[in-house]
């Protein structure tokens, strides 16, 4: 398992940034995602939207002169759209050198979860959110579902952008 | 040797050429005029050559150094003997540049160890060698014909070091070996500093005293012109970092109003606080200019390797050319100069190619035999014109005409009313060339047309004008830069774009402008004498058109943008006004985009997406007939 796991986890050297991971939750789920990948954390700020392209891919915003593209991770999860309040949180990561705010209900903490706690997930059907998740790690009682964040961003999302009337 | 390291020294090794380029050039004006090169600039070119070939040897790149120790044997001999000076030598030298170039350019895109990789350079080089071999063959032989005391045995080593030097290419030992020093001391120098290893070269040059202040002199000679022509102070600058900078400074121009006129003092009398921040505000518009600046560099560069190619090109077409050059340090963004040099190139071509006479005909045409060519840069507003102007024999009307005809692309009947400007451009057609055949250097099928594309995807416009029997001009115009542009700052809901103002004609209150539905998402206004085409961002971007159900559009305004002559009004909530607009590029995650041309962070600190007005009149004006 946890050589599997070894495998997966290509830059394992950060050895400080070993087993932790950003948990946040969407809709009373609980999900977290390794903290290597995490840059910042923000609150959300105005938003530009960017007509023309996919529904969860929510615009851009400016962080200190930067352009950072965001997307919403409820929609990308087809769990359907809330309205963004105050405690609404950005999490700035970056991917494959790809700076990408992503857009959260709330963060909770970091945690720690050894790897000896992590079971990789079941595949039962292939549907559409199950993409994202990669295992389930154990904390305490509870359990955090691990996401890849790379898959948020794969080339099956060409297609669906593609489609859009217009492009 | 890290390959990184390679690259950035070919890099400057193709700057050294260059300059070794622009020299030769002159050196060729004074061997044309029968004047002898100044000793100056052979010096130059020696140092070049010099220069390419020590650094070559650095990186092990062998060829280049042959070449390069060939070229500067040649150099040298003429700097001690410049009555040798002629054609044949400047083609030699001309010639060795090029294959130079090749080699460093070969070995850019394919690293292959530094050798020859074509027979034609390894045949060049002994060309080369051999007409050094000649030269100072004849020269000594005519010494020795004046000098009867020199004794053959000491010649025949001499002759002979000389030959083996050559193919050796041992660079350290040139200077001394082309030293015109008498025969008996040269004779004994060579056996000694053959016998000798390196470092005993500082004894040796105390032993014999006379040699070594000549040789000395001749290195401090060396190290004296290295230093002097510091004319200006280049240092290299990864763009990121320029980018990055940019990016701050942007940023600080944003804060310092959100600073100086924060809410929390706005209510206070503050004057010496004032004071400051009026002399800060001043500091960070500085900063800003200066900033700006650093992106843009004299078109000279570019303009400096057309002299080469109008030589080539009227060397080819057996013409007279004389290329008279201005405004070459009028700046432009570096980025911009990199592509215009593909169009300067074929207009310059074109017109030597088509547009000059031959001198022949130029005389029956009561001109001078030498045609002209004037190439002139200057800055007009926050465009930059370039304008190639030839007094050849001008477009022919009747013979575009009639390619135009042939082609179907206008009828026979209609040909009698377009205007001149308008025949001219057919020229820009894909596919039109009015060239009677195909040569060397055009009618290859890659026109006009191209150079408009480039131009274009720069944001400029190229115009042609002709006056038959006295020349053709054409007129580049290109923006300053790209990364800044003047926009136009509009609002729709909550969302800021901004309009290029090269592409917006006019802005109007829509207040009681009938509008014409002619379908859904098909809406029309009548603009000037014409019905234009107008829609809303939502349309553009494939939804459906707020303008269907939405009535009440009084409040809303109307930006007529052109483009290529096509109009189209786009229907804004408010517009904030004209900015200087420093332009981003959107993330690669947002695939697939048409119509945007990048991103800016606007004063009020929201990201604004600037329109690519030109993509959007396509699109929409190809999808809708009106």
């Amino acid at each position: 398992m946890s050589q599997q796991l070894k495998s997966w986890d290509m830059d394992a050297d950060e050895d400080t940034m070993k087993d932790l991971y950003l948990c946040f939750s969407l809709e009373n789920r609980d999900y977290a995602f390794e903290v290597r990948h995490l840059t910042e954390i923000l609150a959300l700020p105005a938003i530009t939207t960017i007509p023309g392209t996919a529904p969860f891919l929510k615009g851009v915003i400016n962080i200190r002169g930067k352009i950072i593209p965001v997307m919403d991770v409820r929609m990308r999860f087809d769990i359907p759209f809330k309205p963004y309040h105050e405690r609404t949180c950005v999490l700035l990561v970056e991917l494959d050198g790809l700076p990408l705010g992503l857009i959260v209900d709330t963060v909770n903490d970091v945690l720690r979860i050894p790897s000896e706690n992590i079971d990789l997930a079941p595949k039962i059907g292939e549907s559409k959110s199950s993409r994202f998740i990669y295992a389930t790690g154990r904390v305490g009682d509870s359990v955090k579902i691990l996401i890849n964040l790379q898959r948020l961003l794969t080339e099956e999302e060409t297609v669906l952008i593609k489609d859009i009337p217009g492009n | 040797m890290e390959r990184d390291d390679v690259l950035e020294y070919l890099l400057e090794a193709r700057e050294t050429l260059e300059n070794i380029e622009k020299d030769l050039l002159q050196f060729e004006k004074s061997t044309l005029d029968g004047s002898l090169v100044e000793r100056d600039l052979l010096d130059t070119l020696f140092r070049h050559f010099h220069t390419i070939k020590g650094s070559s040897g650095f990186f092990g790149l062998s060829a280049i150094v042959k070449m390069a120790h060939a070229a500067e044997n040649l150099l040298d001999y003429l700097r001690n003997h410049p009555e040798a000076q002629d054609e044949d030598t400047l083609e030699l030298l001309i010639t060795a540049l090029d294959h130079l170039n090749e080699l460093v350019e070969h070995e850019e895109s394919s690293p292959s160890g530094g050798d020859f990789y074509k027979e034609e350079q390894t045949q060049f080089l002994k060309k080369l060698n051999e007409k050094n071999d000649l030269i100072r063959l004849k020269q000594i032989q005519t010494e020795e014909f004046a000098e009867p005391k020199q004794e053959e045995s000491e010649f025949g080593l001499f002759s002979e070091t000389k030959l083996s030097e050559n193919s050796n290419e041992e660079f350290g030992l040139f200077l001394e070996s082309s030293d015109p020093n008498p025969k008996e001391e040269f004779g004994l120098f060579t056996n000694d500093s053959e016998q000798a290893p390196k470092e005993e070269f500082g004894l040796f040059a105390k032993k014999e005293e006379t040699l070594g202040k000549e040789s000395l002199q001749k290195t401090e000679e060396i190290l004296k012109t290295e230093k002097k022509p510091v004319i200006k102070k280049d240092i290299r600058i990864d763009t990121d970092k320029l980018d990055s900078l940019l990016d701050i400074v942007g940023e600080i121009v944003i804060t310092e109003p959100m600073v100086t006129d924060h809410p929390d003092i706005t209510k206070l009398k503050l004057e010496n606080f004032q004071k400051t921040a009026l002399q800060l505000k001043k500091l960070i518009r500085n900063l800003q200019e200066i900033t700006l600046s650093l992106r843009m560099v004299p078109i000279a560069g570019i303009f400096t390797r057309m002299e080469r190619l109008v030589r080539d090109t009227a060397k080819k077409t057996g013409k007279q050319v004389l290329l008279s050059i201005s405004g070459e340090d009028t700046e432009i963004d570096k980025s911009i100069i990199e592509e215009m040099y593909d169009p300067l190139v074929h207009i310059i071509r074109n017109a030597i190619d088509h547009g000059l006479e031959t001198p022949q005909e130029r005389k029956e045409a009561g001109k001078q035999p030498q045609g002209t060519i004037q190439l002139t840069a200057n800055q007009s507003g926050k465009e930059v014109w370039i304008e190639v102007r030839d007094d050849g024999k001008g477009l022919s009307r009747e013979k575009i005409l009639n390619k135009a005809v042939s082609l179907g692309l206008i009828h026979q009947s209609e040909t009698e009313n377009l205007e001149d400007k308008d025949v001219w451009e057919f020229l820009f057609h894909p596919g039109f060339s009015t060239a009677n055949q195909v040569t060397d250097l055009s009618g290859r099928g890659v026109g006009l047309d191209v150079v408009r594309k480039n131009v274009t995807t720069l944001k400029g416009f190229v115009d042609v004008f002709s006056n038959y029997g006295y020349g053709t001009t054409f007129l580049i115009r290109v923006p300053l830069t790209l990364a800044i542009i003047e926009g136009l700052v509009v609002r729709k809901s909550d969302t800021y774009f901004i309009l290029p103002s090269i592409d917006v004609k006019e802005s109007m209150y829509l207040s009681n402008e009938p509008i014409n539905e002619l379908y859904k998402n098909n809406h029309s206004i009548q603009y000037r004498t014409n019905q234009i085409s107008i829609v809303d961002i939502n349309l553009l971007f494939g939804k459906d058109s707020e303008l269907n159900d939405q009535r009440s559009l009084k409040e809303k305004y109307l930006i007529v943008t052109e483009s290529h002559e096509k109009q189209m009004g786009i229907v804004f909530d408010e517009i904030l006004g004209n900015q200087s607009i420093v332009i981003k590029p959107i993330s690669p995650i947002f695939k697939n985009i048409n119509g945007l041309a990048g991103c800016t962070i606007l004063g009020n600190g929201h990201a604004g997406l600037i329109l690519d007005v030109r993509k959007l009149i396509s699109n929409h004006l190809s999808s809708v007939t009106i």
